[in-house]
């Protein structure tokens, strides 16, 4: 019985490899008759085994390698011709139901578990920080407006001769900056904190501006409804309410150098 | 003399199959975004993606992700605002997935075609160019992914009510090498 009478041919396996492995086993084959079936059993396994991944890439890649090469080129050809800014194609569309066969998957790549778990409730929060704090920053740009006003109408307020008009809307001014500041700062105070975070870079300047700019705005109203109370005596304006400029220049200041502290890079 | 023929087609086989599925894996990386304001231009920065290829019939899946709040500006306040804008709790990874046929992996300049997976939305970006430099089995690859705040449905951030640019390029940095 020759090796090529041996019946191994099993489906998926090209024959020149069957045939290949047939030559290897003549001696068993011939030395026993019972044997041959175990050899072709063998023979196959190792085919299976060994050949078939390998037969099957240089059966079905044959032509992609060649197609490989021809992309390469012909990428590398498109890079030479684009230049550098290239733009690149874009196209949306739904999320994929997960990767391909083969490909890597998220559980791969070893992340902790809460790392890669939505958080809603998370999720929920800083929309509702961030919200807030949107607010926050379109009422502090309002604010700037009567708190420029009520600087510019103090230098008329606080003369000698002052009117009890400029004096009563330098008043009014101040007290819609107060209000307006207190609203704004407490869409700040309010926002939710999220945890694990440590202020860090512009934000923490911004916050310590305000340990300035908020007891100045404090004082500010009342050192200001002291003197006005003065004024409005026929007195001039002595003792600790002498401080109400001072205060509210440090304070406006404080204030102008917290909205720039977020706004401009240093 | 059969055992021999046995042993040497079984080490075959285990070189052979080792040999169709080489994996990479990514040892170091830096993603940074930029997005721009008229204001300021600000820069987020990420160390912390993790990575692995595989190739299979002489073709290399890859697969990048990194925490969407890993990515750090420098200021803690605008990184919060960033989760939050790219609804980054409830999509915490961004993840990048590309394919690159085997034979090219070796290229000084790789177009690759990404997909990308970030604030709940797919997006493809094709032909991304990236350098690529091979120094012994270390693989550096850089470039820039042209992303768009837009591409993604994210509503633009705005300061002093002017919003950012819609152009956020992602720069890309990575350190690839052959998995032990």
């Amino acid at each position: 019985m020759s090796p090529s009478d041996i019946n191994c041919n099993e489906p998926g396996i090209p024959p020149s490899v069957i045939r290949g492995i047939q030559s290897m086993f003549p001696l068993f084959c011939r030395a026993n008759r019972m044997s041959q079936k175990l050899a072709c059993k063998l023979a196959t396994l190792a085919c299976l085994c060994c050949f078939a991944p390998a037969c099957s890439a240089q059966t079905t890649v044959a032509l992609p390698r060649t197609e490989d090469r021809r992309l390469l080129t012909a990428s590398l050809a498109r890079v030479q011709e684009s230049g550098t800014n290239a733009p690149a194609q874009t196209q949306q569309r739904q999320p994929s139901a997960g990767p391909e066969q083969g490909a890597p998957s998220l559980g791969d790549l070893g992340f902790p578990s809460e790392q890669t778990k939505p958080n809603p409730e998370q999720q929920a929060r800083l929309d509702k920080r961030s919200h807030m704090l949107r607010i926050h920053q379109r009422l502090g740009l309002v604010t700037t407006v009567p708190l420029l006003a009520t600087v510019i109408t103090g230098s008329m307020a606080g003369g000698r001769r002052t009117t009890s008009a400029s004096r009563d809307l330098h008043a009014a001014l101040g007290a819609s900056t107060a209000g307006l500041y207190f609203a704004t700062a407490s869409y700040a105070i309010f926002a939710p904190k999220i945890k694990e975070t440590r202020s860090r870079g512009p934000i923490r300047l911004h916050k310590a501006l305000a340990w300035i700019h908020g007891p100045g705005m404090v004082l500010t109203p009342i050192l200001g409804a002291m003197a006005f109370t003065e004024r409005s005596r026929g007195e001039k304006v002595h003792g600790i309410a002498s401080a109400h400029a001072p205060v509210a220049y440090i304070t406006a200041i404080a204030y102008g150098a917290a909205i720039a502290s977020v706004s401009f890079k240093f | 003399m059969y055992k021999k023929i046995l042993s040497s087609l079984m080490l075959f086989t285990a070189v052979a199959l080792a040999a169709d599925n080489q994996q990479w894996v990514l040892e170091q990386s830096t993603l940074a975004y930029r997005v721009s304001h008229p204001l300021h231009q600000t820069d987020g920065v990420s160390h912390a993606a993790r990575g692995k290829g595989i190739c299979h019939e002489n073709e290399c899946n890859f697969l990048i992700a990194a925490p969407v709040k890993s990515f750090a500006s420098g200021d803690s306040n605008r990184d919060l605002h960033m989760i939050q804008a790219t609804r980054g709790a409830q999509f915490p990874l961004v993840t990048v997935r590309t394919r690159i046929p085997e034979s090219s992996l070796n290229s000084p300049a790789l177009l690759l075609d990404l997909e990308v997976e970030f604030a709940g939305q797919t997006v493809d970006y094709s032909q991304v160019r990236f350098q690529q430099v091979i120094e012994g089995a270390h693989h550096r690859i850089s470039g820039t992914v042209p992303a768009k705040v837009s591409d993604f449905k994210i509503e633009r951030p705005t300061l002093l009510t002017v919003p950012i640019k819609d152009e956020m390029p992602v720069r890309v940095e990575m350190v690839w090498k052959p998995a032990p």
